[in-house]
Parts: structure tokens; sequence; C-alpha cells
């Protein structure tokens, strides 16, 4: 008995208390830095303020590469996230496949020797810019993708998106979504 | 004073455990940081988001190269359009618990583990973008990036609303499962990827023609439809889609039906899009298992009969 009496209970309780502490500190999850992988014009990229389709406030957007930290709260798909959104800290939940653990790279990797060979065939690298190319190439490829930039252009006016910007605010299509479903007596 | 030894050392032995501890955490971290890393170098010839939508930009230009899309220019065609387009973007939205597990959704396709791992982490760089293909021709389309080119005559098949969101869950699930890159790849490794139209529009080498040349392979591959796996996969996905956005998950098996319908009616000619899908009994009738076994159903709420006239008062002004 005097043994118990006499054991360290206090220092051990501190020694657990440091260890707790320390266990959350270097936990992978909570503070975990992660990089947006979706365009700042997807609905996606928007932070809102619950999990709940109907019920989410856009809290600002983020955009591509940028690094956000991971907060300990999932719900299905979404993650609970803390970002600088136009100076300001934001918190706010996204879906977690928009997020990676390594920023994008950004950098062409589309083999240029031409040759059909699995590096060139199915190597990524597709920005603007090869696409500039093809327009050069082929008439009949430019007057196709003219086709499609019209396409797009009147398709993010009806959806109340600024057609002539680059990376138009996406939160009015939210909008959209929500009274569509709304008006179609539709729940989830 | 021999207690007070023995406690010193007690003290000393549980700093050295947690340090272990703590040192084994950190080491298995690390670990786990490197096998993660590995398995990115494995999969490093995946797109990125922003690569597929510009790899579905030019698929979309060879779709709109063989059908021309509606101008957009009518009330009537602005109207289509919104419609569309809001309906996939609150289906995708409203589905993001749903699934995308091979094995869950019926163990129809294989897909390796990095393939499994790129399917489950597929997001859209712009979201979902419908487009509307002014013929008759039954032809739905998905492109890798979110493009989605419906024809007329795959509109007019269906008969309500409930029926049109079964076939834009469809066509959308062919998107978000990875179907059309999964099929190039496949076609890569079969060394099948000749293609007549890349000639002619590029004869040039590079990374502008292997771009071309990747777009026409892939825009010519959707033309053939996709395999049987996928499409049963698709109808899974679809029904899921559809009882998670307060749509009838039945309406998935109406829309079959109609497809049965039409040909019966029609003689499919082999080289048609509806020819290369699996036997559409078979396609309903699991369907229907897919809707028992997990008893699927919509919200209450959304089928009641007010919710419902709503939903086809506004399908019939936008295409009737």
């Amino acid at each position: 008995m005097d043994r118990w009496k006499k054991f360290p209970w206090r220092r051990l309780l501190a020694l657990l208390a440091v260890a707790v502490a320390l266990f959350f500190a270097i936990s992978p999850v909570q503070g975990e830095k992660m990089y947006v992988k979706v365009g700042s014009s997807s609905a996606d990229a928007v932070v809102v303020s619950s999990t709940d389709f109907f019920e989410q406030e856009p809290l600002g957007r983020l955009i591509q590469n940028q690094p956000v930290e991971m907060l300990d709260k999932t719900d299905g798909e979404y993650v609970k996230i803390k970002a600088k959104i136009d100076g300001k800290d934001v918190e706010g939940w996204v879906k977690k496949v928009i997020l990676q653990k390594k920023p994008l790279e950004n950098v062409p990797r589309v083999s240029e020797s031409g040759a059909v060979d699995n590096a060139s065939f199915a190597a990524p690298g597709f920005n603007k810019e090869i696409e500039d190319g093809m327009r050069k190439d082929s008439d009949e490829m430019a007057a196709a993708l003219k086709r499609v930039d019209n396409f797009e252009e009147k398709r993010a006016k009806l959806m109340g998106l600024d057609p002539k910007a680059e990376n138009p605010d996406p939160t009015p299509q939210m909008k959209h979504y929500r009274d569509f479903a709304k008006s179609g007596g539709l729940s989830n | 004073m021999k207690t007070n030894f023995a406690n010193v050392w007690m003290t000393r032995l549980m700093i050295a455990g947690l340090f272990c501890t703590l040192l084994g955490c950190s080491l298995l971290n690390k670990a786990i940081d490197t096998v993660s890393a590995l398995e990115d170098a494995k999969v490093a010839d995946n797109l990125e988001p922003s690569e597929e939508y510009y790899l579905g930009r030019g698929v979309s230009a060879v779709i709109l190269d063989t059908y021309k899309p509606i101008e957009i220019k009518t009330p009537k065609q602005e109207l289509q359009v919104t419609y569309l387009n809001d309906m996939a973007g609150y289906i995708e939205r409203a589905s993001k618990d749903v699934t995308r597990s091979a094995v869950k959704l019926g163990d129809h396709t294989n897909r390796s583990y990095d393939e499994q791992e790129h399917v489950r982490n597929l997001a859209l760089f712009k979201g979902i973008q419908i487009g509307i293909l002014d013929t008759e021709d039954i032809a739905a389309h998905g492109t890798p990036g979110g493009f989605l080119w419906l024809s007329y005559g795959a509109i007019h098949l269906c008969n309500n609303e409930d029926e049109l969101a079964a076939l834009v869950a469809h066509e959308m699930s062919h998107i978000l499962l990875d179907h059309g890159m999964a099929n190039y790849r496949s076609a890569y490794k079969s060394q099948i990827m000749t293609s007549t139209l890349s000639e002619t529009w590029f004869s040039g080498d590079g990374a502008v023609a292997n771009f071309g040349r990747l777009c026409t392979t892939y825009a010519e591959d959707a033309f053939k439809g996709y395999n049987p796996g996928q499409e049963f996969e698709a109808d899974n996905w679809g029904a899921r889609a559809l009882a998670a956005s307060g749509y009838a998950p039945d309406a998935m098996v109406a829309v079959l039906k109609r497809v049965e319908a039409f040909e019966k009616d029609h003689d499919v000619d082999p080289k048609d899009y509806l020819a290369h899908h699996p036997p559409i009994g078979e396609r309903i009738k699991t369907v229907q298992a897919v809707i028992k076994d997990n008893n699927l159903k919509a919200n209450p709420k959304s089928q009641t009969a007010e919710a419902v006239t709503a939903r086809n008062k506004r399908f019939e002004e936008a295409f009737k």
C-alpha cells in the first residue's frame, strides 16, 4: 500500500497530458496542408458554411493550387478547412476530392518527339497553349473549338456567370442549382 | 530512500517509453508519406483536372464536328440549356456521397488500385457542362473534364423530368467513373489506336499533334460506345444518384424500357450508338435488382403529386 501511495501519480498524469498534447500536435489530419486542384470557377471551389446542400452559404472561393489547412472534421465527402481568402482567415466546408497533398506541377509533360509511345500518347500537359497550337495546325479543329468556346460562353451567361471572365465567380451557379431543386420539390 | 530511487527509475522509464512511442508515430507517418509518394509516382500518367478539362474541350470539338450543337439563340433554346445545366449541377452536388467503388457498383468493371483511387478522387475543373446536339439521332457523349453532349433524339426519348434526370445521371456517371479514359488506356495497351481522322487533321509532330491524336481517338472510341460492364456500372450509379437527388430511382428502369421500345420500333444499325450497348432486357433486370437490393428510394417529399406535377410542367415547357 505504501508503495502505491508513494507512486508519482501526479508526474504520470502530467506526462500523459504532455503525450496527449504532443499526439494531437503531430496528428497527420489536423492542420495538414493540402492544395486545391480545381479551378476557381468550379462550384466546388466555393467554401460553404454547411454540408447541407439546401442550407449552405458561400463563404469565399479558393483558387487552383492554393494551400489550405485541413481541420479535423469531416462529414461524408466534405472536409472542414481553413484558408486565407481575400486576406481573411475563412473556415468552412469543401469536398474532399478537390484537395490533394502536393501542389499541381503545371508543367507541360507532353513528349515533344511526336512518337506514338506510352510517354507521348498518355502523357498529360494539356493547357491553353497546346489548344492554341491545335487551332493553328488545323482550320477544321479551330472551327470546332470555336463552337466549344461559343457554347461555354453562352452557358456561363445563362448560369449567371461573367462570360468574359477567365475564372468567373461560380456562386450564382450554386443558387441556380438550389432554386432548380426547390422549384421541382426535390430534396435529398 | 529505496522507494524514491525506484520512483525515479520508474519515471525515467515512462519518459523513455513515451519518447519511443512518439518516435514510432513519427516514423510511421514518414513511412505512410513515402508509400503515398510511391503511389503518386505510379499514377503519374493520370491527368490533373485542368488537363482533363482541356482534353474535354478537344474531344468536344471532335464531337461537334460530327454533330452540330444548337446555337442557343432563341429563348426556348436558352431555357433548354439552362434547365439541363441546372439539373446536372444539382444531381452532381446532391449525389456527392454516392459510392464510386467498382465492387459496390456491382463489380462489372476491373480497376486496379491506382485506377480506383483516381476515380475516387476525380474532381471536375469547372463542374458539369451540358450542351445539346441538334439531331434526332440517339446520341449522348461525356468527355473528360465534365462536358456532356445530349442529342434532341436522346432527350425526346424521355417522357418526364425524372426520366430525363435518369439519362443525365447515367451519362454523368461515365464521366465521374472515368470510363472514357479507362477505355482509352485499354485500347492503347492493345495497340488499337489508328485514327484516320487524326491523320487528315494532324500530320505534324510534337505535343500539339499528340494532343490532337488523343482527342480524335478518344472521340472515335466515344462514338463506338462504352463496354457492357461500364453500362451496367453507369446504370447502378445513376439509380443511386437519382435516389440521392430526390428523383424516383425507378425512372432509370422507365428510360431503359423506352430505349427497349425504340430498339423494337427501329432497326438499330450495327453502326449506331445504341447497338453497342449490352442487351437492354438484361440491363432492366439488373437495375431493378439494384433498386430492390439496396432499398433505393427517393425522399417521399420529392414524390408528392405536387412536386411531380411541378417537375413535369417545367419539363414540358422546355422540351415539348
